[in-house]
């Protein structure tokens, strides 16, 4: 009988821990989420107006370059037309860099994750970074001629990349669906993506893949706009 | 009385294995919660780093404008510096757009099949996509300088680049910013694991003198006769 109220007593003892613990934890992690979630909230109100901010620094900015090239458009006009030649090779060179924003006909993709499903290993119901690379790559071979993602237009050295539920795409970050936008034949760039193997795949695991022709697409220039220096640093020309 | 002692001790016994296990539990949801509450935090701290840097140098060539705006317009610059100028201008964009032969610091990739099977396009994209991925400023595969509309096919045993046939091994050169010079190997790194798994042989080396030819401008590969630009 001693032992059993002994037993008893350690069963309380350990109970009464136990159920102050408990609260303890809850009490830390409320304080925890909290202090979290205003940390998220602070960054994130500051993230959009560095965001709003260089909308409005890129604006200025354009309206500035459209400023120059009108006086430089004058100087020419007045008897210098080496320059207007130069200006027109510049805004050639401009469509060819992907600097401005095209008009154009082709398809549009988008691409949205497969439906959560219990049975299946949720890695095969998203889109993974490798599947945009080959339906860049269909098209490209398809003739495109200016492409984007949810309006970021790629360049050469546009990065895209997935990150978890994202996708990162020349810095910037964005959630599904992806749309894919391409200027080029639009049977063409159709019957490329509808036949690739990939997106073949990608429809059999139930992510939803719809393309569209379309007749008048607009891409925009590509917005991670720094002067061109920093993006040829590392780069000598060699004279041939 | 016995039977009501133990009942109780039971009751009691089963209380505090509810409560152990309710105590593991929470603890393991909030481990979690924090760790992906920290992933939004760092995420968020990058963003807003880059978007400030890039505030910052778009304030910088705004000052430059307003600058060759004004001695524009009060004719300091002669028309022969306006003329300089814009052919500065177009030469920095035609090295953008691969037109010129450029030569810098960076790696150079490998990629060499160890048994009979040919190399698949998707590893060579996979490259690709890692390299861009950590700044390369300049890309090519065996010499044939990858643009923003260069494809690339597997087709049998070779690959077709920019609509030309090229041959294994594939030689992948990629200039890089030296600053970021590292982070490229760092990247590659993770790649190669991926690639040996297809039985492909990767070589990795620095180079401080890579070269990587201009693309052909014959009115193949760049191509912008489909777009119409708009103001």
């Amino acid at each position: 009988m001693r032992n059993a109220k002994g037993v008893l007593f350690v069963v309380f003892l350990l109970f009464g821990m136990f159920v102050t613990m408990q609260f303890r934890t809850v009490l830390l992690a409320q304080q925890q989420n909290a202090a979290g979630e205003s940390q998220v909230q602070s960054l994130t109100a500051e993230l959009e107006q560095a965001k709003s901010e260089g909308i409005k620094l890129l604006e200025k900015l354009q309206k500035l370059e459209k400023e120059k090239d009108e006086i430089m458009r004058q100087i020419s006009n007045d008897g210098n037309p080496v320059i207007n030649e130069l200006l027109d090779k510049k805004y050639e060179l401009h469509v060819i860099n992907g600097l401005t924003d095209v008009r154009g006909s082709g398809v549009i993709i988008t691409l949205n994750d497969a439906p959560a499903r219990n049975e299946m290993d949720p890695e095969q119901l998203i889109i993974h970074d490798m599947d945009i690379v080959k339906i860049l790559n269909v098209l490209r071979a398809a003739g495109a001629q200016a492409i984007a993602i949810n309006d970021e237009r790629i360049i050469t050295t546009s990065r895209h990349f997935c990150a978890g539920p994202t996708i990162l795409i020349n810095q910037n970050r964005y959630p599904v669906p992806y749309v894919i936008k391409a200027i080029g034949d639009p049977d063409e760039l159709y019957n490329a993506v509808e036949q690739n193997e990939a997106v073949i795949i990608m429809k059999i695991y139930d992510i939803q893949v719809d393309i569209r022709k379309e007749s008048e697409i607009i891409i925009p220039k590509y917005k991670t706009y720094k002067n061109i220096e920093n993006m040829i640093s590392g780069l000598e020309v060699v004279e041939k | 009385m016995k039977f009501f002692k133990e009942a109780a001790l039971t009751v009691v016994c089963l209380l505090l294995g509810i409560v152990i296990a309710m105590q593991y539990r929470s603890v393991k949801v909030n481990t979690s919660l924090a760790v992906y509450e920290q992933q939004r935090v760092n995420d968020l701290i990058i963003d807003l780093l880059r978007e400030q840097e890039n505030n910052q140098q778009l304030q910088k060539r705004i000052d430059e404008l307003q600058r060759d705006l004004e001695n524009l317009r009060t004719g300091t610059n002669t028309e022969n510096e306006t003329i300089q100028a814009l052919r500065k201008e177009n030469e920095q964009l035609e090295i953008l757009a691969g037109l010129k032969t450029v030569k810098g610091k960076g790696i150079i990739v490998t990629l060499e099949s160890t048994d009979k099977t040919a190399i698949d396009d998707n590893n060579i994209l996979a490259v690709l996509n890692e390299l861009r991925a950590a700044d390369v400023q300049a890309l090519a595969v065996n010499d044939e300088r990858i643009i923003a509309t260069s494809e690339v096919r597997r087709a049998g045993s070779y690959m077709i680049v920019n609509g030309r046939k090229l041959l294994p091994p594939y030689v992948i050169k990629a200039i890089a910013d030296p600053e970021k010079l590292e982070n490229s190997l760092t990247v590659m790194a993770g790649v190669v694991d991926m690639l040996k798994y297809y039985n492909i042989k990767v070589d990795i080396k620095k180079d401080d003198n890579i070269i990587i030819p201009a693309v052909r401008d014959d009115g193949t590969i760049i191509r912008y006769d489909l777009l119409t630009p708009v103001d």
